[in-house]
């Protein structure tokens, strides 16, 4: 008895190595000091080819997880992002608390489309950590993904408050968002703040110009419209303006617009339907078939607008051959 | 355009009905789809619903809010739906020889609808049932709301029918599980319907569940032609919820929205296309 409590008290240094583990957490420390050395440096190789020799070795779970942390990034950043989902969640169940983990699954499966995923890990980031911008942004647009338009807001009213409102492109997303909601007062808010930010960026004024048009009035629509145009003139933007006149009532000035854009190109599909329709609505529907024949050829919603036209004539809405020629 | 659609009315573009499916608490997912169409500004002038469908589509016809119709799903566990359905016992039933009653579902209608009338709701609404005596499709456009919309929602076999007039009343899901020609006769050009995908792919845990699935599957069996008729179709998929499981509306709710965002573009250019030619006229 007192020898084996001698044995205990005075052990060999293999035995203490056996015991506690030292000589081995000593050379996994190395090891993944060098994982981490070459981490900063970018040397992802270097990270994944020793991994599985640093994991075989069974280091402490502090040692394992900031290596799965590297390991997983490097997956990432290869492209290996099946092998990412598989670290990633193996981690994650070992270490629930690690945020690293959740918002890097979360992020990746956001990426991947599969923003169902994606939510509840960006919830359990937000719970343990309310302030952070990532999870809030990644948590905002799976929701916009899932078509969940009340509480993405909420989460892109946050990210931009963390952010002071200093990020266009989530400014943009955001005022997209709010449009597809037909939140009109947030979207023209944010509208006004990305303006005011970028002064000389169109996009503020068509997000404008959608909201006025969305809550009907057509005519403010067509100001900032025009200013939107004004910034940077393109065809999308007229044929957008010469919507808004014939839906203001204005078919004349809507034909006049969509003929400057046939004059630049004879093929403009939209272009035809535009002035199809304006014809229609001033009762000249044998003027307006052949627009609506030309407009056949445009991309399918543009097309079958006009076939329901043609249709509503009586006239033949295949115009296939029409548009081979 | 779309715009222009959303906020007129008719006669200047056609006008738009919106039949609700039958589906038991699987169809709680109406809910996230009206959510999704009042996002996307979908005009709603009617309103048909068979089953689980008179009760959303009655709810929201009374002018009920979307907000509110989730809170519903929500509290269903306290409101005690699922109970209704617990409380049947088959050894009960053959001794008894009796039917039983909702109690919980009549209560939330008496209590939600009280002495409303049809005639009283903000959207024109019909829903249907069947006599089970006839066979008879009885489709209710005017008079009490409540008894109209639990005749609609009465199981047969299980629940006792509702006597209403010389009527003994079952489910309407039984002779109509998408009610698309109730909201034509209503006055609707185009109708919207939202359906719930066949049966629970969960196997039937005892024979209640058996009965409440067979009647499920005939339902969808029944929509698969009526669905021709519609304007545009929207299928949610609700996943292993049965019929029955009242305690999970809000999961059914939320497959029905996140269908529903995935359709949503392409109903709205369904319904644009459709209405394009009058909506050109009136400008």
């Amino acid at each position: 008895m007192r020898l084996l409590l001698a044995l205990l008290l005075f052990p060999a240094a293999p035995a203490q190595a056996f015991l506690f583990g030292g000589a081995s957490d000593k050379k996994a420390g190395a090891d993944l000091e060098k994982m981490r050395s070459a981490f900063e440096a970018g040397d992802c190789s270097s990270v994944l080819e020793p991994s599985p020799i640093f994991l075989h070795e069974k280091p402490p779970a502090a040692m394992r997880e900031e290596a799965y942390g590297y390991m997983g990034r490097c997956y990432e950043s290869a492209g290996a992002t099946d092998k990412a989902i598989s670290l990633y969640k193996l981690a994650l169940g070992l270490y629930p608390e690690n945020m690293l983990f959740a918002s890097r699954l979360a992020l990746i499966y956001n990426q991947a489309g599969f923003p169902e995923n994606a939510a509840p890990l960006f919830l359990n980031v937000l719970s343990i950590k309310s302030d952070d911008t990532d999870a809030s942004l990644g948590l905002a647009r799976a929701y916009a993904a899932l078509g969940f338009l009340s509480r993405a807001k909420d989460f892109y009213s946050r990210t931009v408050i963390l952010q002071d409102f200093l990020d266009q492109a989530v400014l943009r997303e955001y005022a997209l968002c709010m449009l597809r909601k037909r939140d009109w007062p947030e979207a023209l808010f944010i509208a006004g703040v990305g303006a005011r930010a970028a002064p000389l960026s169109a996009f503020w004024h068509l997000v404008e110009a959608r909201v006025r048009a969305g809550q009907g009035d057509y005519r403010k629509a067509l100001s900032a419209i025009e200013t939107a145009i004004l910034l940077e003139p393109s065809r999308q933007l007229r044929l957008e303006r010469s919507l808004y006149l014939l839906l203001g009532r204005l078919p004349r000035r809507a034909m006049e617009a969509a003929d400057a854009e046939l004059a630049a190109d004879g093929k403009d599909a939209l272009a035809s339907a535009v002035k199809g329709m304006a014809l229609h609505s001033l009762g000249k529907r044998t003027e307006a078939a052949p627009y609506f024949a030309a407009a056949r050829c445009g991309g399918r919603f543009t097309a079958e607008i006009a076939g329901s036209f043609l249709k509503n004539y009586g006239a033949d809405a295949g115009t296939d051959e029409l548009c081979k020629k | 355009m779309w715009t222009r659609l959303a906020s007129s009315k008719p006669p200047a573009r056609p006008s738009v009905g919106l039949a609700l499916s039958g589906g038991g608490a699987r169809g709680f997912a109406h809910t996230g789809v009206l959510e999704t169409l009042e996002y996307s500004g979908f005009p709603i002038d009617y309103i048909s619903g068979t089953s689980i469908g008179s009760v959303i589509g009655s709810l929201y016809a009374s002018g009920t809010t979307v907000p509110e119709i989730w809170k519903f799903g929500r509290a269903a566990r306290e409101l005690k739906f699922s109970k209704d359905f617990k409380s049947v016992k088959l050894l009960s039933l053959l001794i008894t020889n009796r039917l039983i009653t909702p109690t919980y579902i009549n209560r939330f209608l008496e209590e939600r609808f009280g002495a409303l009338t049809f005639e009283k709701l903000k959207t024109p609404f019909a829903c249907s049932a069947m006599d089970l005596r006839t066979g008879e499709k009885i489709v209710f456009t005017e008079g009490p709301l409540a008894i109209a919309v639990r005749a609609s929602s009465n199981l047969p076999g299980i629940f006792a029918p509702v006597r209403y007039r010389h009527r003994q009343l079952v489910d309407g899901g039984v002779v109509d599980f998408i009610p698309i020609g109730d909201a034509r006769q209503l006055g609707a050009d185009w109708v919207l319907a939202s359906v719930i995908e066949n049966a629970s792919s969960r196997s039937p845990e005892n024979v209640l569940m058996s009965l409440l699935q067979v009647i499920d599957i005939r339902g969808s069996l029944l929509s698969l032609s009526a669905e021709k008729e519609a304007g545009f179709v929207i299928k949610s998929e609700v996943g292993d919820m049965t019929v029955a499981d009242f305690d999970r509306c809000e999961e059914a709710g939320e497959a029905g929205l996140v269908e529903a965002n995935r359709r949503i573009d392409a109903a709205r250019e369904a319904l644009l296309i459709y209405a394009a030619p009058r909506l050109a006229e009136k400008l």
